[in-house]
């Protein structure tokens, strides 16, 4: 403090300290106050309503503890307390980049990344250059000389607001009611998307529970054109998560009539009505036998859709539009593809795969402005896959993983569940390996590839390796394993593959 | 000395630990490397819905001493875990049925190949080893593929058996594929082609070669696979490495595939899948 501008660096350098602090305040008081806002707000919500306690106990305390050695580091003559949240920030950052490494998801926390570095810089720089005992003369660290006046307000500031919010939840809960049900109702992912071809995974799983992938569900987006490849049970309400618009979808596409993939139909042929006021049935395309399950759907649904009509009236909910449509399509003798699809520049071309003893089954193909993307539906390692992958920018390929799945089996059939056990071991026969799926890839040369339908479920992303288990020797490109929430963009005006994150 | 251990016993303990450790995990790689279970790389086949029978020796002991033999692991392993990746059922059978003897050595550390591995976690598998049919009761016709282990044990019973000669000529009659590895390839020894003459005249085949029974130094088999196939006018190929267990040769000729030793296991199931109208996989 010799000189002027020492003094001016040194207040300077400590009300930008003091910035930062009050940024950890308020992320810890948002914490313990409105954890799940906060916690959306890092893609972060817990899975399960009870993780509220974690993410109050230990995200609260994270913050708090932060701008509290934050604040003491600035406000009293302790510089050297800026260490701690220095340590635990550079440990954040740390973390993230640990993520960026070993995660293959898209990066969703890039901002919140460049803001951590920022804020590390400050607050070392806040620790090195600014005056404050040194050495011999550092002062011990005694209650007086941390309690000063400065803090005990702003302890006493904090507790208030704290007791405030917890007093006022009422009125923040229709307040967020107002501000977030505009956002999302005013909310269009389609037109805030470029032209192209993009595809978003509302379901990547299977029927065994996976509690990161519900039953097979994929939205493909050709221009402003979206079309719902099966509607496996829990996918509508992805699809909703994600805020695709229902009511402007222009068709169902079903690979085949397994349970897994059009058990969410009735939910999804509803909502659409529901949502658009549309005054036509949704289209559901597929290889014979979609006019039966069309038939099902539409008798188990009749009741509903005449309360509904009854009740909100034929203007909101037009009686022509309700149920779905079946649009069965057969291969001509001796063929094994056929455009379904052929509009507005979208092709979609269904061909044949192996599911038997499950016939009929197809994939499909689109091809959008020179972009094209292709889904396997399920299927063992076949031909005329490979055929219709050809050059492909991106193959959707289901995939399981025999190592896991017999293991399983063999767990069931130790503890005495001899049917889940046979039905594992089963599932052998129809479904293809991930190295095979790699190898499918690899011979079709397609640009990327993901493997969805994932078998067995892989709740926790470690699994992710040894699901892939030998895959990538076998296949040259980027192979991902699909999680609900992902998408991949095609733009119409270049060549990339842009990984995105919908959820 | 003792001083000298005394004052260097953390780095001694280093030192031994680093080479036990590079032993242990070293030589299954280095093993590896020169040939003994190199992985295959070639196509894989599949055939859904379609069957398979691994055939294996039931003779359990060698020579007089008695010590103990049986079928090789892996050319039980490794054909199983190829046929059932392929989607087809797999049976497995023995000359005398029951439990099937393995040669001891299969699964020592440094030998057993990730067949073998996975053998010894499936309950399912272990239990056909322990049940395997009696070749007597099994009508071969019904199987797409009769696959033939061998291992020393083989070279007993295999080559000798009527019963295994005419179920396999009736199989190969049927339009079924038929082949094994290494001393497996004995148990074509009696069958005969339509034509009724034996199977083996005149086609190409490979299996255990002399030079690898005199390197291994277990001569007192009753048969050995190159001298008895030779004799019976096979076509035998081989490769051999400066030592054959390390070399590595499959050879299918029409609906007869054979491997020349373990190491062909898994190209050889897949060669037959192929020669029984399989699909790629």
């Amino acid at each position: 403090m010799q000189n002027k501008p020492g003094r001016k660096l040194d207040v300077g350098l400590r009300i930008l300290g003091g910035w930062v602090g009050l940024n950890f305040l308020a992320l810890g008081i948002g914490f313990l106050t409105l954890s799940e806002v906060f916690a959306t707000a890092f893609f972060m919500e817990p899975a399960r309503a009870v993780g509220i306690n974690a993410l109050r106990g230990d995200m609260g305390a994270l913050f708090l503890g932060m701008s509290l050695f934050c604040m003491l580091g600035v406000v009293t003559v302790h510089r050297r307390l800026l260490l701690i949240p220095i340590v635990f920030l550079s440990l954040i950052i740390v973390g993230r980049l640990t993520s960026v490494l070993m995660d293959d998801v898209p990066l969703v926390a890039g901002d919140a990344l460049i803001a951590e570095f920022i804020m590390l810089g400050i607050l070392l720089a806040a620790m090195f250059f600014t005056s404050g005992p040194a050495g011999q003369n550092y002062p011990p660290v005694t209650a007086r000389s941390i309690f000063r006046q400065p803090i005990m307000v702003g302890l006493v500031l904090v507790l208030v607001a704290i007791v405030g919010i917890f007093a006022s939840q009422r009125q923040i809960g229709m307040t967020l009611v107002r501000v977030i049900g505009k956002q999302l109702s005013s909310q269009d992912v389609l037109a805030d998307l470029p032209d192209g071809l993009h595809v978003v995974m509302a379901g990547s799983g299977s029927p065994l529970p996976d509690s990161k992938r519900v039953q097979p569900c994929l939205a493909v987006i050709a221009g402003k054109a979206m079309y719902i490849v099966d509607s496996g049970p829990g996918s509508t309400l992805r699809l909703e998560l994600m805020k695709l618009r229902l009511g402007d979808l222009k068709g169902v596409l079903l690979t085949h009539f397994h349970s897994d993939h059009i058990g969410d139909l009735g939910e999804l042929i509803l909502k659409r009505w529901a949502n658009g006021a549309n005054r036509e049935p949704l289209e559901i395309f597929g290889p014979p036998g979609v006019e039966t399950v069309m038939q099902g759907f539409n008798l188990a649904y009749s009741l509903d859709s005449q309360y509904r009509v009854a009740h909100h009236g034929p203007e909101t909910v037009p009686p022509s539009g309700m149920g779905g449509v079946a649009r069965p399509f057969s291969f001509p003798e001796g063929k094994e593809e056929l455009v379904v699809i052929d509009a507005d520049g979208l092709q979609i071309t269904a061909f044949v795969v192996d599911h038997r003893p499950v016939e009929p089954a197809v994939g499909y193909r689109f091809d959008y402005k020179g972009r094209s993307l292709v889904i396997s539906g399920d299927t063992l390692p076949c031909d005329s896959l490979r055929r219709q992958a050809a050059g492909a920018d991106l193959l959707l390929h289901e995939a399981l993983q025999p190592t896991m799945v017999r293991a399983l089996s063999n767990v069931n059939r130790e503890i005495g569940r001899t049917n889940v056990a046979n039905i594992s071991t089963d599932i052998l026969d129809y479904h293809t390996f991930t190295e095979e799926a790699a190898r499918i890839a690899q011979e079709a040369g397609v640009r990327r590839l993901v493997l969805y339908h994932t078998l067995p479920p892989l709740p926790v992303s470690v699994a992710d390796k040894t699901f892939l288990g030998d895959a990538k020797k076998h296949y040259s490109g980027p192979i991902m394993v699909a999680v609900d929430g992902l998408g991949f963009s095609l733009p119409a005006d270049n060549h990339k593959i842009v990984k995105k994150w919908f959820w | 000395m003792k001083s000298f251990i005394k004052r260097h016993l953390p780095a001694i303990i280093v030192v031994i630990l680093v080479l036990g450790l590079v032993v242990r995990f070293g030589l299954p790689v280095g093993l590896r490397a020169m040939g003994l279970h190199a992985p295959y790389t070639g196509q894989r086949y599949m055939l859904p819905q379609g069957r398979a029978l691994i055939i294996c020796t039931s003779q359990d002991t060698l020579g007089e001493g008695g010590a103990k033999t049986g079928v090789f692991g892996s050319e039980l392993t490794a054909p199983y875990c190829e046929f059932t990746d392929g989607r087809m059922k797999v049976d497995i059978a023995s000359i005398q049925g029951g439990e099937i003897p393995i040669d001891p050595i299969s699964f020592k550390w440094f030998i057993k190949s990730p067949s073998d591995v996975r053998y010894l976690s499936d309950s399912v598998l272990q239990d056909k080893v322990k049940r395997s049919l009696l070749i007597d009761d099994i009508d071969f016709t019904k199987y797409d593929i009769i696959y033939l282990a061998g291992g020393w044990g083989a070279a007993y019973d295999l080559g000798v058996s009527k019963v295994l000669g005419d179920k396999i000529t009736r199989a190969y009659g049927a339009g079924k594929v038929v082949g094994g590895v290494c001393h497996g390839p004995l148990g074509l020894l009696l069958a005969r082609d339509e034509k009724g003459n034996p199977l083996v005249r005149g086609r190409r085949l490979t299996a255990v070669t002399d030079k690898q029974v005199k390197e291994l130094g277990i001569t007192m088999t009753p048969q050995h696979p190159e001298r008895e196939l030779r004799a019976a006018g096979a076509v035998f190929e081989s490769s051999t490495a400066f030592r054959d267990m390390f070399a590595n040769n499959a050879v299918v000729d029409g609906r007869i595939v054979t491997g020349q030793n373990q190491n062909a296991g898994e190209e050889v199931a897949n060669k037959m899948i192929e020669a029984a109208g399989g699909a790629r996989r």
